[in-house]
């Protein structure tokens, strides 16, 4: 178990020091903050002053082994865009996001398991079919078009709910259902394979035969084994909404999490903030990861950590 | 002997027969039929666009700005779906826009399929030291936030057509990978693989002889899986500004420049989000239709089941 | 009550100005037709309530609070609240003293002396006096503090207190728009600006005070109870909220939660409760290459001037609220503004016939823009390619992500024709004309050593006519020679609820205290 653990955040300091070396590589390589800092009317001496003030002319390696050095205290300097340090900002914003991810998850499997143990247990029937052909088209739909639909719908529409900023819960209804739908639609999918594949093995005919009343085999013995895909995909939406949906969903309702963060940050040029929006999503990633493998092991015993 | 007679004739029954059998099949899952339909439309609209299309797309007319599609008032049969915002035919647009999520999807299938079949076999069949270096590689860059480094390289190279199709399949290549691995040490267990091995057969012909062809038909149903997923991922960062740019055509784009006017225009977010939808959900109900006709297991299972059992790849 | 007062007011200022020059202010109520503000609307049939709780939304969040260190609308529509300075602009741009008593006069050619108002004091408890103008000065032009408005007050060299309320302002060369920068410069405490924290509790001598600021959510002010001016609307409370999407901003004022938002999109001047819309400080134009290509030709760029039907697009891309550019990137309230120019007409067939006769037929031109940074800015590029096709050029659109097109803006090989928005919050000829027009100009695509001559010359001139002369001439020059496709001015146009009344600015800011909100 130590040795495991140890392992894995080995494994996930390479990571996020990959992940650093590359956004350092890519942005200070090819981008320039310091002419879309300045208005546009300002010379030439201004823009130089700044770029020194910064310490944007200093050799790309200086820079690099300072940013290094300052990563590794958790110091990635001042944003430039909001003057005040990156990580303070991006510890800000990080709630918001884990609040609406966490909202999003929690309402995707409440949905989809119900569902997808539904559907397996009649194959085939008019009511599988149905959910099957939902849950198709819900995660064929594009994040971001949905969320423009409901904000359509309910927003302006129907006037229900609130379609920007983060002040109340209601304020996180439309994004987290934006980000729920596909999910559940992936869940109920998943769920329902696994049954069915649990559902078809030999034991459950044996338990079956034993006269174990069938709503309980499906909750006890099926479910159990058919839990794991299920904690693996939960745990890759997660994933995946953390490093990639976020920003999607976060731009269409203006939810000042993460994502939006990521992408002011890159209008702006924002590099240094970019930097620590990368450095803390792979670091949440990464904790994910270690926290989904114990999570296996706590389900089914029989899983060696290796 | 009468085993010999008759199974050359089982064996390699008529193309004719075969192509029937197989349209057959599909007539009857309603569900994958439309998934082949929605595939071939696209490729066909995507090909014959200039002929298809009422209108230049890219003719404006600020005379005729956001004109609504023609069951509304003030619409007419001239725009069937209605004006953008500079007065361009949406119907027109959307049917160029196929060809951009089209040349997307193959491009990045086809790169991403490549690296990933190469690595996949690499590791798979050699094992050893390369299996653990790549597996090792595809591990610690699972790990990696796919979605935020897209856009970090997208701020600073300029977004275009070719520059998405080479990012993509960065990230794009590792589910390959991992098919293609796992597939060819199941094969590596086979008794006939185990046989040409003991017999001297060359790797090179153990892998196209004998492995190949067992990973056929779960490539082909990954790849339009991700294709489908391609032409997500290339939606989505137009819709962010950071793929496709204008003056070239992409659904994904319009949605962004329809997202400004969805109080007086909803048809400007409309029509293209559809057109991504039934494309995705059509590459969707296809693979799934042929996960089920290629997998024998799966075959069973299906006549239970009715409808495909991965899910697609959506947003 | 306050209202009438406040337009009295206004009134008599404006007939005490030497220079005329007026924005045009029309505001929309809903279903009604335009009409100017001070006219009637619906502020007549319900008397001011005694005092009101108002949400105003902007484009996006303040960077900073601290009102010196960024360039940043965002933080300035905020600021302009808290923070002031020694001179100010009534609502239609004319330069008038604010924290001053009075117009500063000229010691000497490098020397501008100011009285302060007496009885001044900060939020936080510290006197308004010289010290803390000098204060000021000393912290925005200090190059370890790196300020992004340096390019506003590139000419002063510092300041020096001369008895409690007097104060010099020293410039490195003669300085005629001295009095301007320093409507630009906000006044701080000297002790809390120089804390580190001071963005956080920003502290200043305006009509409204800093409460909190949830980052990510909002900020908000409430009057300031000591406020030393007399001319206040009955605004005792307002919050800012944050929203990039102009949809978004539309449906919280429809939803009533919001009292003004900014940036309402023209075509939804319709949808909201009440509008308004003046004009704006913003030109959109396109920069041509008057140096090499074909547009080297000025038959050519004249012809491009001649293709684009200006007045459509003020119209149709705009829904009318936008004016064509009177061939300058000045508004009529500039300093320098020529009134003898008038706008290249639109005719196709004249710019058809002098590009046969350049020999430029089919001739492809490089037309690059930006997308997401100004108002429409994508489409105006669009359009003006679609404009130029059809007068035989052959226009190759490229929209730019904002950085690379910053390249293409600054960079040394100047592009055939590029898209910029000007916009002068100084209201003075020179940032323009230094900027665009000035051969050694950061934007500039033009080699005219005349033109460069008489920029030069006007911007040390203190002899206010000459110095005007210069500009009127300068202004001609670059318009006969179309250096530039000349477009629009762009106007400032604003949702606000039923219950506010107010008339938006011609300098942009969004002054509170000249809000009333009826019961």
């Amino acid at each position: 178990m130590g040795r495991f653990l140890l392992k894995r955040i080995l494994q996930g300091a390479i990571v996020v020091i990959g992940v650093t070396v590359v956004v350092f590589v890519v942005t200070r390589l090819i981008g320039d903050p310091v002419r879309v800092m300045l208005p546009l009317e300002a010379t030439a001496e201004q823009r130089a002053a700044f770029a020194a003030q910064l310490g944007f002319d200093r050799p790309l390696y200086v820079q690099f082994f300072d940013f290094i050095g300052s990563a590794l205290r958790f110091d990635f300097g001042n944003s430039l865009w909001q003057d005040r340090p990156a990580l303070e900002i991006v510890l800000e914003a990080l709630p918001r996001t884990l609040l609406l991810v966490g909202a999003s998850m929690v309402l995707a499997v409440i949905i989809a398991i119900p569902l997808g143990i539904l559907t397996s247990l009649k194959p085939g029937g008019f009511l599988d079919r149905l959910l099957v052909t939902l849950s198709l088209t819900g995660l064929s739909m594009p994040n971001f078009w949905l969320g423009l639909l409901l904000i359509v719908i309910f927003g302006v529409q129907l006037q229900i709910f609130p379609i920007f900023g983060s002040g109340t819960l209601m304020h996180a209804v439309l994004p987290a259902v934006t980000f729920a739908l596909p999910s559940a639609a992936r869940l109920v999918m998943l769920t329902r394979s696994a049954m069915i594949d649990e559902l078809n093995k030999s034991y459950v005919a044996l338990v079956k035969a034993k006269n174990v009343p069938f709503r309980r085999l499906v909750g006890a013995h099926a479910f159990r084994n058919a839990a794991v895909p299920v904690m693996t995909m939960t745990g890759w939406e997660i994933i995946r909404a953390l490093a990639g949906y976020s920003v999607v969903v976060e731009t269409v309702f203006a939810w000042p999490g993460l994502g939006f963060l990521a992408i002011q940050s890159i209008t702006r040029q924002d590099l240094i903030l970019l930097q620590a929006i990368v450095f803390v999503v792979a670091l949440m990633i990464i904790t994910i990861n270690i926290l989904m493998d114990l999570a296996y092991k706590y389900i089914d015993p029989r899983i060696k950590l290796t | 002997m009468a085993q010999t007679v008759i199974a050359p004739g089982i064996a390699t029954p008529g193309i004719t027969r075969r192509f029937a059998a197989v349209v057959g099949e599909l007539w009857k899952d309603k569900a994958g039929f439309f998934g082949l339909l929605v595939m071939s439309s696209l490729i066909l609209v995507a090909i014959s666009a200039p002929l298809l299309a009422p209108h230049d797309p890219a003719a404006q007319s600020l005379s005729a700005r956001l004109d609504p599609p023609f069951w509304l008032e003030g619409g007419s049969l001239e725009h069937p779906l209605g004006t953008d915002n500079l007065g361009r035919d949406v119907l027109s647009r959307i049917i160029f826009g196929s060809r951009v999520s089209l040349i997307v999807g193959l491009g990045v299938v086809a790169i991403a399929g490549t690296v990933g079949t190469v690595l996949g076999l690499l590791a798979g069949y050699n094992g050893g030291r390369v299996d653990s270096v790549i597996m090792r590689w595809l591990d610690t860059q699972l790990a990696f936030p796919g979605l935020l480094l897209y856009l970090v390289i997208l701020s600073v190279v300029r977004p275009s057509l070719l520059v998405l199709i080479v990012i993509l399949p960065i990230n794009a290549w590792m589910v390959y990978a991992l098919l293609v691995r796992g597939v060819v040490l199941s094969a590596k267990e086979t008794p006939y693989v185990e046989a040409a091995e003991i017999v001297g057969a060359r790797p090179k012909r153990i892998i196209f002889r004998h492995i190949l062809p067992n990973l056929a038909a779960p490539l082909l149903t990954l790849a339009v899986l991700e294709f489908a997923s391609a032409i997500l991922a290339e939606a989505a960062l137009s819709f962010l500004g950071l793929g496709i740019q204008p003056p070239e055509m992409s659904w994904g784009l319009d949605v962004a420049i329809g997202r400004e006017y969805v109080f007086n225009a909803w048809w400007l977010v409309t029509f293209p989000g559809i057109a991504i939808a039934v494309t995705v959900l059509g590459a969707n109900l296809f693979a799934s239709w042929l996960r089920i006709v290629a997998d024998p297991h799966e075959r069973e299972k299906r006549f239970a089941a009715g409808l495909g059992t991965t899910g697609g790849r959506g947003a | 009550m306050m209202r009438s007062k406040r337009e009295a007011l206004a009134l008599i200022v404006g007939l005490l100005l030497v220079a005329c020059s007026s924005g045009t202010v029309t505001t929309t109520a809903a279903g009604g037709g335009p009409a100017t503000t001070s006219g009637g609307g619906t502020e007549a049939t319900s008397p001011p309530a005694e005092s009101a709780d108002i949400t105003i939304i902007l484009a996006g969040e303040p960077t900073t609070l601290d009102p010196q260190i960024r360039d940043d609308g965002n933080e300035r529509a905020v600021s302009d609240n808290i923070y002031e300075t020694l001179m100010a602009r009534t609502p239609e741009g004319e330069l008038v003293p604010g924290l001053a008593s009075g117009e500063p006069t000229q010691v000497d050619e490098t020397t501008w002396q100011f009285t302060l108002q007496e009885g001044v004091t900060f939020h936080n408890g510290e006197p308004f006096n010289a010290d803390s103008v000098v204060a000021s000065v000393t912290r925005v032009i200090d190059p370890d503090f790196a300020s992004e408005q340096v390019s506003f007050f590139s000419t002063i060299s510092g300041a020096e207190a001369v008895d409690e309320t007097t104060v010099n302002i020293l410039t490195n060369e003669p300085d005629p728009i001295l009095p301007a920068r320093m409507y630009w410069m906000k006044m701080v405490p000297a002790t809390a600006s120089s804390d580190a924290a001071f963005a956080e509790n920003p502290a200043g001598t305006g009509p409204y005070q800093f409460v909190e600021w949830v980052r990510g959510d909002h900020v908000t002010l409430e009057a300031n109870p000591d406020y030393w001016g007399d001319d206040v609307g009955n605004v005792t409370r307002v919050t800012y909220r944050f929203v990039a999407e102009a949809g978004t901003r539309l449906s919280a004022l429809i939803g009533g939660d919001a009292d003004v938002i900014t940036n309402l999109q023209p075509e939804d001047v319709g949808s909201a409760p009440q509008s308004a819309s003046v004009t704006g400080l913003e030109h959109p134009v396109l920069i041509i290459n008057a140096m090499e290509g074909a547009t080297a030709d000025v038959r050519v760029r004249q012809a491009m001037n001649l293709a684009v039907d200006k007045q459509a697009m003020a119209d149709e891309l705009f829904g009318g609220n936008a004016t064509v550019d009177q061939c300058q990137i000045l508004s009529e309230s500039f300093f320098g503004y020529n009134p003898d120019l008038e706008a290249y007409a639109y005719d196709p067939d004249a710019a058809r016939a002098l590009i046969a006769e350049a020999g430029a037929e089919g001739a492809t031109v490089e037309v690059i823009g930006t997308a997401g940074r100004w108002l429409k800015d994508r489409e105006v590029v669009e359009v003006v390619g679609n404009f130029l096709s059809e007068v035989g050029l052959q226009p190759e659109v490229q929209i730019f992500e904002f950085d690379e097109y910053l390249n293409r803006l600054f960079g040394d090989i100047r592009p055939p024709a590029i898209y910029v928005t000007s916009s002068n919050e100084l209201l003075d000829a020179d940032r323009q004309l230094s900027a665009y027009y000035h051969l050694d100009g950061i934007g500039a695509s033009n080699e005219d050593t005349e033109l460069a001559g008489w920029i030069d010359e006007a911007r040390s001139e203190t002899d206010v006519a000459t110095r005007e002369g210069l500009y009127h001439q300068a202004v001609q020059k670059a318009c006969d020679e179309a250096y530039f496709l000349f477009m629009l001015n762009i106007n400032d146009v604003y949702g606000m609820s039923e219950r506010l009344q107010w008339q938006p600015r011609v300098d942009a800011k969004i002054l509170v205290k000249e809000m009333t909100v009826s019961a």
